[in-house]
């Protein structure tokens, strides 16, 4: 990797990161048993558009400062597990299949949330939230795919960025 | 009390393991006691209150969710024909809130009383890659400019879509602006960094030095050894 690739890299990753935090932290959605947040729209985004890699990076970080900037920091580490899991499998899959990809993608959060949330609040709490992260994550999965076709169309230099 | 920010991450991660060590309910609540004392002691009254309160919601999820999940043991309160609380689902509610205080009131302790330049020195000299500490502390400060710029974008959608115009369609325009405006800027910020000799191999100089790694060696020996003792002693009572 060249010199220049690595800036570009580094510069793309904090860029999406801080991305993927702004639209945990901004984004609300109100429904009936609280809020839905968009990060999952970035994470598709990162994993159709980029690599892996990316990918889980801006999932698993953007996400995890998300938490301890919201004064959650307690799920720092469980969002940073399961939502940098979402991105690198749904990076990964994207290769080969992009339905699979986002059915796995969407499948990660409630599961990694129920496991590893579970852990935290006790598997009664972890299951009652498991149907909000589903409708959360799903609808950041179909959005960032519309977002992603949108953002490939309106800004064509994106394809210049993939490393 | 003055700790080494390594410390504190040391302590973090010995009071976040050790809840889920095989401990009866009152082991867990004297380590929440501890995890409380911790944070009263490095981030202050008012700091810890914020970090309690921050709990609230989920305490009571838990407090009324979790029994039902274990209905074995005595009896304790019934409604009518219906068994309502057994002995067993109290403990384990009981067990579940104090982990969950111990951990929240751990993490919140280390960041609330820790500035962002000594976490990042202390992971960078955890081991944590020179790159991936720029790339934290690039996102750090690159939030408040994207958190702003997409408020404006936001607002700006909202006027030229009109009073009638759709949630979901100005939510979509608004993403897909977000990103470009974050995409549009990567080449520039890449350059920036280039220029300033962030991607350079070799020795570094700092401005911020954290304090002398045996001083952290030693608090931390002094807090492992001290959480060896306890873990004993709360396993013999």
């Amino acid at each position: 990797m060249t010199r220049s690739s690595k800036a570009i890299r580094a510069s793309l990753i904090s860029s999406l990161t801080a991305l993927a935090a702004v639209f945990t932290l901004l984004v609300k959605i109100p429904t009936g048993k609280g809020y839905l947040n968009l990060c999952d729209v970035v994470i598709f985004f990162a994993a159709f558009t980029f690599n892996p890699l990316i990918a889980a990076s801006c999932a698993g970080l953007g996400t995890a400062l998300a938490d301890v900037i919201g004064g959650y920091p307690q799920w720092a580490l469980v969002s940073f597990a399961v939502h940098g899991l979402e991105g690198l499998l749904a990076g990964l899959l994207a290769r080969f299949s992009k339905p699979l990809a986002l059915a796995v993608g969407v499948a990660i959060v409630p599961l990694g949330y129920l496991a590893l949330g579970g852990l935290l609040t006790g598997y009664a709490v972890a299951l009652m939230e498991a149907p909000l992260n589903l409708l959360q994550s799903l609808v950041g999965a179909v959005l960032g795919v519309m977002v992603s076709r949108s953002v490939k169309a309106s800004y064509p230099p994106v394809y210049d960025l993939l490393i | 009390m003055k700790l080494d920010p390594r410390v504190k991450m040391a302590l973090a991660v010995c009071l976040t393991i050790i809840v889920f060590l095989p401990l009866s309910v009152y082991g867990i609540a004297i380590y929440t006691a501890i995890s409380i004392i911790f944070s009263l002691l490095l981030q202050g009254l008012s700091g810890t209150l914020r970090s309690l309160r921050s709990l609230g919601l989920f305490l009571v999820l838990i407090i009324l969710m979790s029994p039902l999940m274990e209905r074995s043991g005595q009896v304790l309160i019934n409604l009518g024909a219906f068994h309502l609380l057994y002995r067993d689902g109290l403990v384990l509610a009981l067990a579940t809130a104090f982990r969950f205080v111990s951990i929240s009131m751990a993490f919140s302790s280390l960041l609330g009383s820790s500035t962002q330049i000594e976490i990042l020195m202390s992971l960078y000299a955890l081991g944590l890659g020179r790159r991936s500490c720029l790339v934290i502390s690039l996102t750090l400060s690159f939030i408040p400019f994207i958190g702003e710029s997409f408020k404006r974008i936001n607002e700006s959608q909202k006027l030229r879509l009109g009073e009638d115009g759709h949630f979901s369609r100005w939510l979509f325009a608004s993403l897909v602006s977000a990103l470009v405006m974050t995409l549009r800027s990567t080449a520039p910020r890449a350059m920036a960094l280039e220029s300033r000799g962030c991607m350079l191999t070799g020795k570094l100089t700092g401005l911020v030095k954290l304090q002398s790694p045996l001083r952290a060696v030693l608090q931390t020996l002094a807090l492992a050894a001290g959480f060896a003792v306890s873990y004993i002693g709360v396993r013999l009572i």
